[in-house]
């Protein structure tokens, strides 16, 4: 075995849990490797076919919406945000899938694929395409944000305790005692309209910069108990105390030692998390202090559903299956990686 | 347990304060001027002076708050309405009991819900009907409850019509131009409400339900009931259920937040004019008297709910005090 193999070996049992990973004295002759964590997990994460097919499923969703919303706007040849007079009947009412309109600006029949969206006659296919961004960008951004905000918190609490974990822990209870929905909307409504035109330069929609913040502010708690809870039992492990007597500093310490472990946990919780952001941003946009028009999103396409409750029910069929369908594509594959970082999780 | 009494109260006043201030200073951050929005549109200059002068705007946040604090903790006053100088307790007052019906019924529909389908998928792993209470918890944690609301509203209320799609009945103390009343009425017209909202939460609950049962499955006491040869019911009812409700039935106290807020878009789309209605309506006209009332009043539901569920837990499991 080469020494570059058997490194990569070494690397791979201390980073993570390599607890059950076995290294055997390594004798040339025998051409038996040890696998490593990573390799484990992966071996495991690919056998779980619901979980790779989420994967596909999500990155068909991204294709969609990235590109693909950019593609089928050349390719109909209008805007998500166009209004088209033949895209509501006569009772105001908007037209159902696969109607066809005039379109005065490039004087052609245009069809609208899944019929128009709202009062305006807009596309509702090209909207719930461009929608898809609003609420993917919404909700990853959030992710990282609380993940990156309560795993540094979490792991100070945890590594350091005393005063500091009194302080962390006493604001986890405090912000966990929230009716954190009901501040949420209070924060979004009133801060909301300073902050909605923050687009850094049209990278994000209008509207994203509040969801988010709004959404750091009370979601950073949960993912900080996780990391503590786990930072508290690591740093009692031997290799900790091992490193401490080789001089590490405490930042080296949380870096290379504890990090590495927590890296499971980190991974698994953030793809739950996406899911319930996708969630939420649709539930605060559906209240109507989410993402504001003219901007769709799968939120307040879903917000504007009900006023056509009893003539046009389409409406409120797909936004709620795009989001419905994703949310389960992140749960599932949420539920495949924890299966394969930790088979023991498994029931 | 006076020790703990006392922790548990004190720590509820620290909440209390603590989710006053953060309400206040996020109405400090509102764009508009509050006293334009409570003078009306058409005030002269001098009238919006006069108002921020009356409302005490000018003085320090602080000294406002204190203000704030003193009437609401010594008069129970909420304020007034921004827009027809109505009491905010009023409007509470009436809000409430609509918002309180919808969390409590959808509770109990939870328990009933999640209870027996997580002690029967307990029971037996990997069969079929763990498998599909599996796949329902999957889909309580990815199905908007609101769109469940929508959809479920759309086919037994509208196309089905089998109950109501919109509004709430009295039970006692009817008006007399209400057109229904009455127990009968306010059930008829809270099923759907309350089967929104239960469905998706009771997701969560059979996988807790489910995993507190295999939990205490496994217990030492468990197997020397089995031992001593108590009968299965007995064991079963006695040292497994008791044990693993009990904890089920406190996480069930601590989401009441998680409901309530639920309750925001339930009463959105049945058209309740519960407290997420008053807060949603207060919102769209600036009203933040309102908007601010409803969310301290919900707090301080909370806090108290949680404290209730807390003290009584203490008091029926001897090993929560002494922690």
């Amino acid at each position: 075995m080469s020494t570059t193999a058997r490194e990569d070996e070494v690397l791979g049992a201390t980073t993570g849990l390599g607890s059950d990973v076995v290294l055997e004295p390594v004798s040339d002759e025998v051409g038996v490797r040890a696998r490593g964590y990573w390799e484990q997990v992966w071996r495991r994460f690919k056998r779980d076919r619901v979980a790779i097919g989420s994967i596909f499923f999500l990155v068909f969703v991204v294709l969609v919406c990235y590109p693909g919303a950019w593609l089928a706007e050349r390719q109909i040849g209008h805007s998500p945000s166009d209004p088209f007079t033949d895209g509501i009947d006569d009772g105001l009412i908007p037209v159902g899938p696969w109607s066809k309109v005039y379109n005065p600006f490039t004087d052609e029949d245009q069809i609208l694929v899944l019929g128009a969206s709202d009062t305006l006659g807009r596309d509702e296919f090209l909207r719930l395409l461009y929608g898809g961004r609003v609420s993917l960008q919404v909700a990853v951004l959030a992710t990282i944000g609380v993940m990156i905000i309560g795993t540094i918190l979490g792991a100070v609490a945890g590594y350091y305790r005393g005063w500091i974990d009194t302080i962390i822990s006493r604001l986890t209870e405090i912000t966990m005692a929230f009716p954190a929905l009901l501040f949420v909307i209070a924060l979004a409504s009133t801060v909301g309209s300073r902050l909605n035109d923050v687009t850094f330069g049209g990278v994000l929609a209008p509207g994203v910069v509040t969801l988010v913040l709004v959404f750091w502010a009370f979601g950073w708690f949960y993912p900080a108990r996780i990391i503590r809870a786990k930072v508290l039992s690591l740093r009692e492990k031997e290799f900790v105390e091992a490193a401490l007597m080789t001089g590490a500093s405490d930042w080296r310490i949380i870096r290379s030692h504890l990090l590495p472990h927590l890296a499971a946990p980190i991974i698994v919780y953030s793809t739950l998390v996406v899911a319930g952001y996708v969630l939420a941003e649709a539930a605060l946009s559906f209240l109507g202090v989410g993402i504001p028009l003219p901007t769709p999103s799968w939120g307040n396409l879903l917000s504007s559903a009900p006023e056509f409750y009893t003539s046009q029910p389409w409406l409120m069929l797909w936004p709620g299956v795009a989001v419905v369908l994703t949310t389960l594509a992140f749960n599932l594959l949420g539920d495949g990686l924890r299966d394969a970082f930790d088979p023991r999780s498994r029931l | 347990m006076v020790q703990y009494l006392v922790r548990r109260l004190l720590w509820a006043v620290v909440l209390f304060l603590a989710v006053t201030i953060v309400t206040y200073v996020i109405f400090f951050l509102v764009p508009a001027n509050p006293a334009r929005l409570a003078a009306g549109q058409a005030a002269t200059p001098e009238r919006v002076a006069l108002v921020e002068e009356r409302l005490g705007l000018n003085d320090p946040i602080y000294e406002q708050y204190w203000g704030f604090l003193k009437r609401l903790v010594f008069d129970g006053s909420l304020g007034e309405s921004f827009v027809d100088r109505s009491s905010v307790n009023d409007e509470i007052f009436r809000a409430a009991p609509i918002t309180a019906s919808l969390v409590f019924g959808a509770m109990i529909l939870v328990l009933v819900i999640s209870v027996p389908i997580g002690i029967l998928s307990a029971l037996r792993p990997r069969s079929v009907l763990d498998r599909v209470a599996m796949t329902y918890v999957l889909l309580g944690i990815s199905l908007p409850s609101f769109w469940v609301a929508l959809v479920l509203s759309y086919i037994f209320g509208f196309k089905l019509g089998w109950t109501p799609i919109a509004g709430y009945c009295e039970v006692v103390s009817v008006p007399q131009a209400a057109n229904c009343g009455g127990f009968g009425d306010w059930a008829y017209h809270m099923v759907l409400p309350w089967l929104a909202l239960a469905i998706v939460q009771a997701g969560i609950y059979v996988r807790f339900v489910r995993a507190e049962v295999m939990d205490t499955m496994t217990q030492d006491y468990v197997r020397t009931a089995r031992a001593k040869g108590a009968p299965e019911r007995k064991v079963m009812k006695d040292h497994i259920l008791r044990n693993a409700l009990l904890p089920v039935i406190t996480i069930l106290g601590m989401d009441i937040g998680l409901l309530l807020g639920g309750a925001i878009f339930i009463e959105t789309v049945f058209g309740l004019n519960g407290l997420g209605g008053t807060a949603i309506r207060s919102i769209g006209q600036f009203d933040l008297p309102v908007l601010q009332g409803v969310v301290i009043f919900g707090a301080v539901a909370i806090i108290l709910f949680t404290l209730i569920v807390d003290l009584v837990y203490a008091w029926v499991d001897p090993r929560i005090r002494l922690t």
